[in-house]
């Protein structure tokens, strides 16, 4: 039985339609369109005809979307100069990104040293502390002096403490009386003191304070000046 | 193709102007709406639109000829048939079209030898109803105008591969249209 002798469209695709195979020339001329029906193989005339009119001109109807396309082009499209950025436009934007960094780094640089200046240079950890304290050669967020300036100048505040609460060892108190106005000053800071005197000279430190009446626990800092007045008052 | 005058077409409308993205939309469109429909009938304006929303969102990140354009853009318009797919959770070969050959003219019709007898619409139709991974390799290279390795990028297939679904997808529709002219000549 051959393959006329069968209703065509019950026919399998396979081996019994299929034309000749072609080479890749032709096929590479017929997708591109360059294949009329009269130059086409034998069995691709009509193919090369589909293939053409695939490829055709647009019909009415399929660009019956214009106005449409064009109004989500007005909603969406780029933003004129900043849109197409040639290398002149792409040199402006690097600039200004350059420009952007330096004024940030700028920026924390005097934030840094309005900060060391507010302290009277005495708390900025890099400066200070590795001098001897007791954060000296450590590091990183857990190490003394990182986390809390005033930490690093803690350890005299304890062994005043310590000492208050010793009593009997009066003398343990002098290494320290050096760090006290340090220590007093960072507690400060500590405690955010320096929103409370905004713009306000420091003040000049008392004299080395040889005794202490009552060296206490680090107190609040808004009773700093009565304790100093109270130093005074009791030094006289 | 638009030609020499592309880049400069495309710097404007990257710039925001709308008559040369007009220009780009009219030399697309046509071939975008028959692939989409091929790919997905019925689905080819909503799909064509959803791809000219990413194209104008990218438009200024863009850079290439003429050439990787429209490879970008029948890649766009290929990721948002596969997302369609996905949404609704179907294989894209039981999307394949029928009536493809009603209108296509019998070989003795006079019309035969004419070029333009046949629609560029139902041409894909025809297209369409090869076996889907010969369909769009022939419609990425016949309507897009993509080469072999553009196509090969768009689908995820290697060169050579592009070529041997080139091949065997025109024989199938020689094949093909020579068996509706046989049904034809019976009937």
């Amino acid at each position: 039985m051959g393959a006329d002798d069968v209703f065509p469209a019950e026919m399998p695709e396979h081996g019994l339609f299929l034309a000749d195979p072609l080479d890749d020339d032709t096929a590479e001329r017929l997708v591109a369109g360059r294949v009329g029906p009269d130059d086409a193989p034998p069995g691709y005339a009509r193919v090369a005809s589909v293939l053409q009119a695939a490829a055709g001109p647009a019909a009415p109807e399929e660009l019956a979307g214009r106005e449409a396309a064009l109004a989500m082009f007005r909603a969406h499209r780029p933003a004129g100069e900043r849109g197409r950025r040639g290398p002149a436009t792409r040199r402006r934007a690097g600039g200004r990104a350059r420009a952007r960094v330096v004024a940030l780094a700028l920026a924390g640089v005097l934030a840094a040293g309005g900060l060391w200046m507010a302290d009277g240079g005495r708390t900025f950890p890099g400066l200070r502390f590795p001098a001897g304290g007791a954060g000296a050669g450590r590091a990183g967020p857990g190490a003394p002096g990182v986390v809390t300036r005033a930490r690093p100048l803690a350890p005299p505040v304890t062994a005043a403490g310590a000492n208050a609460r010793a009593p009997a060892q009066p003398s343990a108190r002098t290494p320290s009386t050096g760090n006290d106005g340090g220590v007093t000053a960072s507690r400060a800071h500590a405690h955010g003191a320096r929103q409370h005197r905004p713009g306000k000279p420091p003040k000049p430190k008392p004299a080395p304070k040889p005794k202490q009446p009552k060296p206490e626990k680090p107190e609040p800092e808004g009773k700093a000046t009565p304790r100093h007045q109270q130093e005074r008052s009791a030094r006289r | 193709m638009i030609g020499p005058s592309f880049e400069a077409v495309l710097h404007a409308a990257a710039g925001g102007d709308e008559a040369a993205f007009g220009i780009l939309w009219r030399d697309l469109q046509p071939g975008l709406l028959r692939y989409l429909d091929a790919l997905a009938p019925g689905a080819g304006e909503d799909l064509a639109s959803e791809t000219w929303l990413r194209i104008i969102q990218g438009l200024d990140r863009f850079r290439g000829d003429e050439h990787a354009f429209r490879g970008w853009v029948f890649m766009v318009a290929r990721h948002r048939a596969v997302d369609r797919w996905r949404r609704r959770g179907r294989r894209r070969d039981e999307l394949v079209p029928a009536d493809a050959l009603a209108e296509l003219p019998a070989p003795d019709d006079p019309a035969v030898a004419a070029v333009d007898a046949i629609s560029g619409r139902a041409a894909v139709a025809l297209i369409a109803t090869l076996p889907p991974d010969q369909a769009e390799v022939v419609l990425l290279r016949v309507v897009a105008g993509l080469e072999v390795a553009q196509v090969a990028a768009i689908t995820g297939k290697r060169p050579g591969n592009v070529r041997v679904l080139t091949h065997r997808g025109l024989r199938r529709l020689a094949g093909r249209l020579a068996a509706d002219t046989r049904v034809r000549g019976a009937v």
